[in-house]
């Protein structure tokens, strides 16, 4: 039966023409079916056991650990090359060459042998070579002034200050997560069909969870050598309240464009996530307390949100400002309607609050349901080979009726502007990373990438000009190869309907941040902090359980971090 | 001999492909057909090497079926199998079935082909597309094709793996099921992966002093 609100209209799923903006998208928090979620509430039900099996470091810190974590069916293990860097090589860029520590997760339990042949490849990262038996490539670079104070502190015998701890949020950071079959590692397709892995970037993300664990034990490992008479571990309370860093640059932005028909089942899951709780039609007390104690949470976690770019800085004090209008709004009874109470808040919302705000908002209330939400977790992959193929019996006429129900967007942009056709992505050859190139000033655009999806689906439409509306697209794409990649996307975009970013993403007002921020809220990451318009750093795991209380005690609200009395 | 990962080859072949002049659509047809031929155990990087050495600098449009014509491929301009496949794989093969053809086997012959083991993808693709077995006949050696898309391995892989031979496709024949292998890596010689990388060397920009202080994270210190 149809839930309906007192104005009669059927509560919807928010249209593609409102989500699927890049200034919303860059407003995303991470949700409970974030993967990151997903992946700790598996390790928790499953319980699985995650154990230090191996640590071989001498005094400097250089050595080999080793992690497993054992599920119902397999063992996996992250395997740790640890460096004692040169500082003046510590990079978090790309064109890195030496990190402080490298990782592999190993489908199995390696042997010596194995870890040998590790041991040539994974510290070298993209200039080395790994197997059919790994999973992911990473590496890690120290936050050097924590890591430095922290090891001080153990060494003296002290625990550090948790005000100090808060201000970076970790030890370390990853600057790179590879995974299916880069570097040689597993293709996805083979381990797809696992269980455990059956969520999108499930063993990447059991790696860094793991990476989080190492680098605690590091400092202490260090501080120990250090002083081994005075040196103390990391509080457990400290411990827990570090994540693990991420820099992200524009290597990482491509993959939503690349990828629509996985990108739309994270979109849509999402939006049917927010759909059913807005479509709940009597909410009880409790539930207003539990959502006031989630918001005063989230406004703690607020005050450890630092940032210095001056877009990020606006938006985190136009989020606390929204943050407190909710807080006023629910504490005011009465002000919402007593059928579908969410809805009505989340209209509110709409019109009252910024887009930080609002889909913070978003984040909240799915947070309450896991009866309504959880098993969405499991829609969001995708058999992308499923949609591959082009029908090229369709008509011309059909064709361009997807372009003009779905793509409006892209047929109202003015492509003989310089400023809506600014840039080109690129790959870089030095790094074969993807970049961003201004196509009037800097040479290379001929060799543009396929990313200009509103220019080059507007440039098919005028093509289809003047062709035989009966005619079969194939007869078109054989005489215009040329708009293959866009009229398979156009097909795709007929059955999934939030797979197409709607704005231009080679305008020169395009924040590649927004790309980043979206696909990170999706792992699971907080504390965005971009560096540029084009990079950005996050935390992730962050106050998650450790690896016993994952068994023990798992609290699955751990993202939100203690209330703060006087927030 | 190295070995790629499946994604490996099908991101290295679409960008060959893509740096020999094919629009971006088609490479990713040429990558995915490589990974779909890697992974049941058929030479896909040296089918790819022959094909785009041969291919090189040649018009995009003389490596294009003339489909209206009976055989559609000139006897003496060998098509490209990317290209014919991917007409096959639009249209779908009972397009091509006259009414004449209902009654016996329908033959849609193609003519010859640079490495026609290409084409098997996108012949197979069609098959569970449209439920139908099929027979590819290179060189008159006939391979069936179930309607799972299945195929013997075994069975004419000398032909398939030489350039220019001729093809042509039977509908509506009969097998019974057969398996084709799936591995998980692909193997590569030194001098086929370094002309496909030369190939694909064609779609990178080199840096300029602008793009590096452009690039993200440029002028910023990491090291904090």
């Amino acid at each position: 039966m149809a839930i309906i609100n007192p104005d009669n209209a059927p509560i919807a799923l928010r249209p593609p023409s409102t989500v699927m903006k890049l200034a919303r998208m860059g407003s995303m928090h991470q949700t409970r079916l974030s993967f990151m979620r997903v992946l700790l509430r598996r390790l928790a039900t499953e319980q699985w056991p995650i154990e230090r099996t191996r640590w071989q470091m001498d005094k400097t810190g250089v050595g080999v650990g080793v992690y497993t974590a054992t599920g119902p069916d397999r063992t996996y293990s992250l395997v740790v090359f640890s460096n004692d860097l040169d500082p003046s090589k510590r990079s978090d860029r790309v064109i890195a060459e030496e990190w402080d520590a490298t990782f592999t997760l190993v489908d199995g339990i390696p042997d010596q042998a194995h870890i040998d042949r590790l041991q040539k490849n994974v510290p070298k990262q993209e200039a080395g070579r790994i197997s059919d038996s790994e999973l992911s490539l990473s590496r890690a670079n120290r936050s050097v002034r924590l890591f430095n104070y922290v090891r001080a502190e153990l060494a003296k015998g002290v625990q550090p200050e948790a005000s100090e701890l808060d201000k970076v949020g970790y030890l370390m950071r990853t600057t790179a997560v590879y995974g299916s079959g880069k570097f040689g590692a597993l293709d996805r397709r083979f381990i797809a069909d696992r269980e455990e892995f059956s969520s999108p970037f499930q063993c990447e993300l059991l790696a860094v969870y793991m990476i989080r664990i190492f680098s605690v034990d590091i400092v202490e490992h260090l501080a120990q050598s250090d002083a081994p008479h005075t040196a103390v571990t990391l509080d457990t309370n400290l411990r827990r309240s570090l994540g693990i860093g991420n820099s992200t640059g524009l290597g990482m932005a491509p993959f939503i464009v690349n990828h629509p028909v996985l990108f739309n089942q994270w979109m849509l899951s999402r939006e049917e996530a927010l759909l059913r709780v807005r479509r709940v039609a009597e909410v009880d007390a409790d539930k207003f307390d539990q959502f006031t104690s989630l918001l005063a949470r989230q406004r703690s976690g607020l005050a450890y949100w630092l940032s210095e770019h001056p877009l990020q800085k606006k938006k985190i004090a136009a989020l606390t400002k929204d943050l407190s209008s909710l807080v006023r709004k629910v504490q005011n009874p009465g002000s919402l309607n007593n059928i579908n109470p969410w809805n009505d808040l989340y209209l509110w919302a709409e019109d009252h609050l910024s887009l930080e705000g609002q889909e913070c908002l978003v984040t909240l209330l799915i947070e309450m349901y896991p009866e309504l939400v959880d098993e969405l977790a499991i829609n969001m992959s995708a058999d992308e080979d499923r949609y591959f193929k082009i029908n090229g019996q369709m008509t011309i006429d059909q064709l361009r009726e997807l372009i003009t129900s779905h793509y409006q967007f892209a047929l109202d942009t003015d492509f003989t502007q310089r400023s809506a056709n600014a840039r080109y992505w690129y790959a870089s050859e030095e790094k074969l990373e993807p970049r961003l190139g201004e196509r009037f000033e800097e040479p290379g655009a001929e060799r543009e990438h396929p990313l200009a999806i509103s220019r080059d689906v507007a440039s098919a439409y005028h093509d289809l000009h003047g062709r035989d509306s009966t005619d079969p697209v194939a007869m078109f794409l054989l005489t215009h190869p040329q708009h293959r990649h866009v009229v398979r996307r156009v097909q795709q975009a007929a059955r999934h309907p939030y797979s197409e970013i709607e704005n231009n993403l080679i305008a020169d007002d395009m924040l590649p941040i927004d790309l980043l921020r979206c696909k990170l809220s999706y792992f699971g990451a907080v504390k965005f902090d971009p560096r540029s318009d084009r990079w950005v750093r996050i935390n992730m795991f962050q106050h998650a359980p450790l690896p016993n209380e994952l068994i023990e005690h798992y609290d699955d609200t751990w993202v939100y971090p203690p209330a703060l009395a006087n927030v | 001999m190295s070995e790629l990962s499946l994604g490996e080859l099908d991101a290295l072949v679409l960008k060959a492909y893509r740096g020999a002049g094919f629009s971006w659509g088609m490479a990713q047809e040429a990558g995915r057909a490589a990974a779909w031929l890697a992974a049941r155990g058929l030479p896909a990087a040296t089918l790819f090497a022959n094909l785009l050495q041969q291919t090189d600098g040649v018009d995009a449009k003389s490596l294009t079926p003339d489909i209206q014509h009976r055989q559609w491929v000139k006897a003496d301009t060998p098509c490209c199998p990317v290209v014919c496949g991917t007409v096959l794989s639009d249209l779908g093969l009972r397009h091509f079935q006259t009414d004449a053809m209902i009654q016996t086997d329908a033959m849609i012959a193609i003519g010859k082909l640079y490495s026609p083991a290409i084409l098997l993808p996108f012949v197979a693709g069609c098959a569970i597309a449209e439920r139908s077995h099929v027979t590819m006949l290179i060189n008159n050696q006939p391979l069936a094709i179930t309607a799972t898309g299945g195929y013997d391995a075994k069975k004419c892989h000398t032909e398939l793996v030489t350039p220019k031979t001729e093809v042509a496709i039977l509908l509506s024949a009969r097998h019974s099921a057969v398996d084709s292998p799936c591995l998980r890596r692909a193997a590569i010689s030194a001098p086929e992966a370094e002309l496909l990388e030369q190939l694909a060397h064609r779609t990178y920009v080199p840096a300029t002093e602008q793009s590096r202080s452009s690039g993200a994270g440029a002028g910023l210190t990491d090291n904090d």
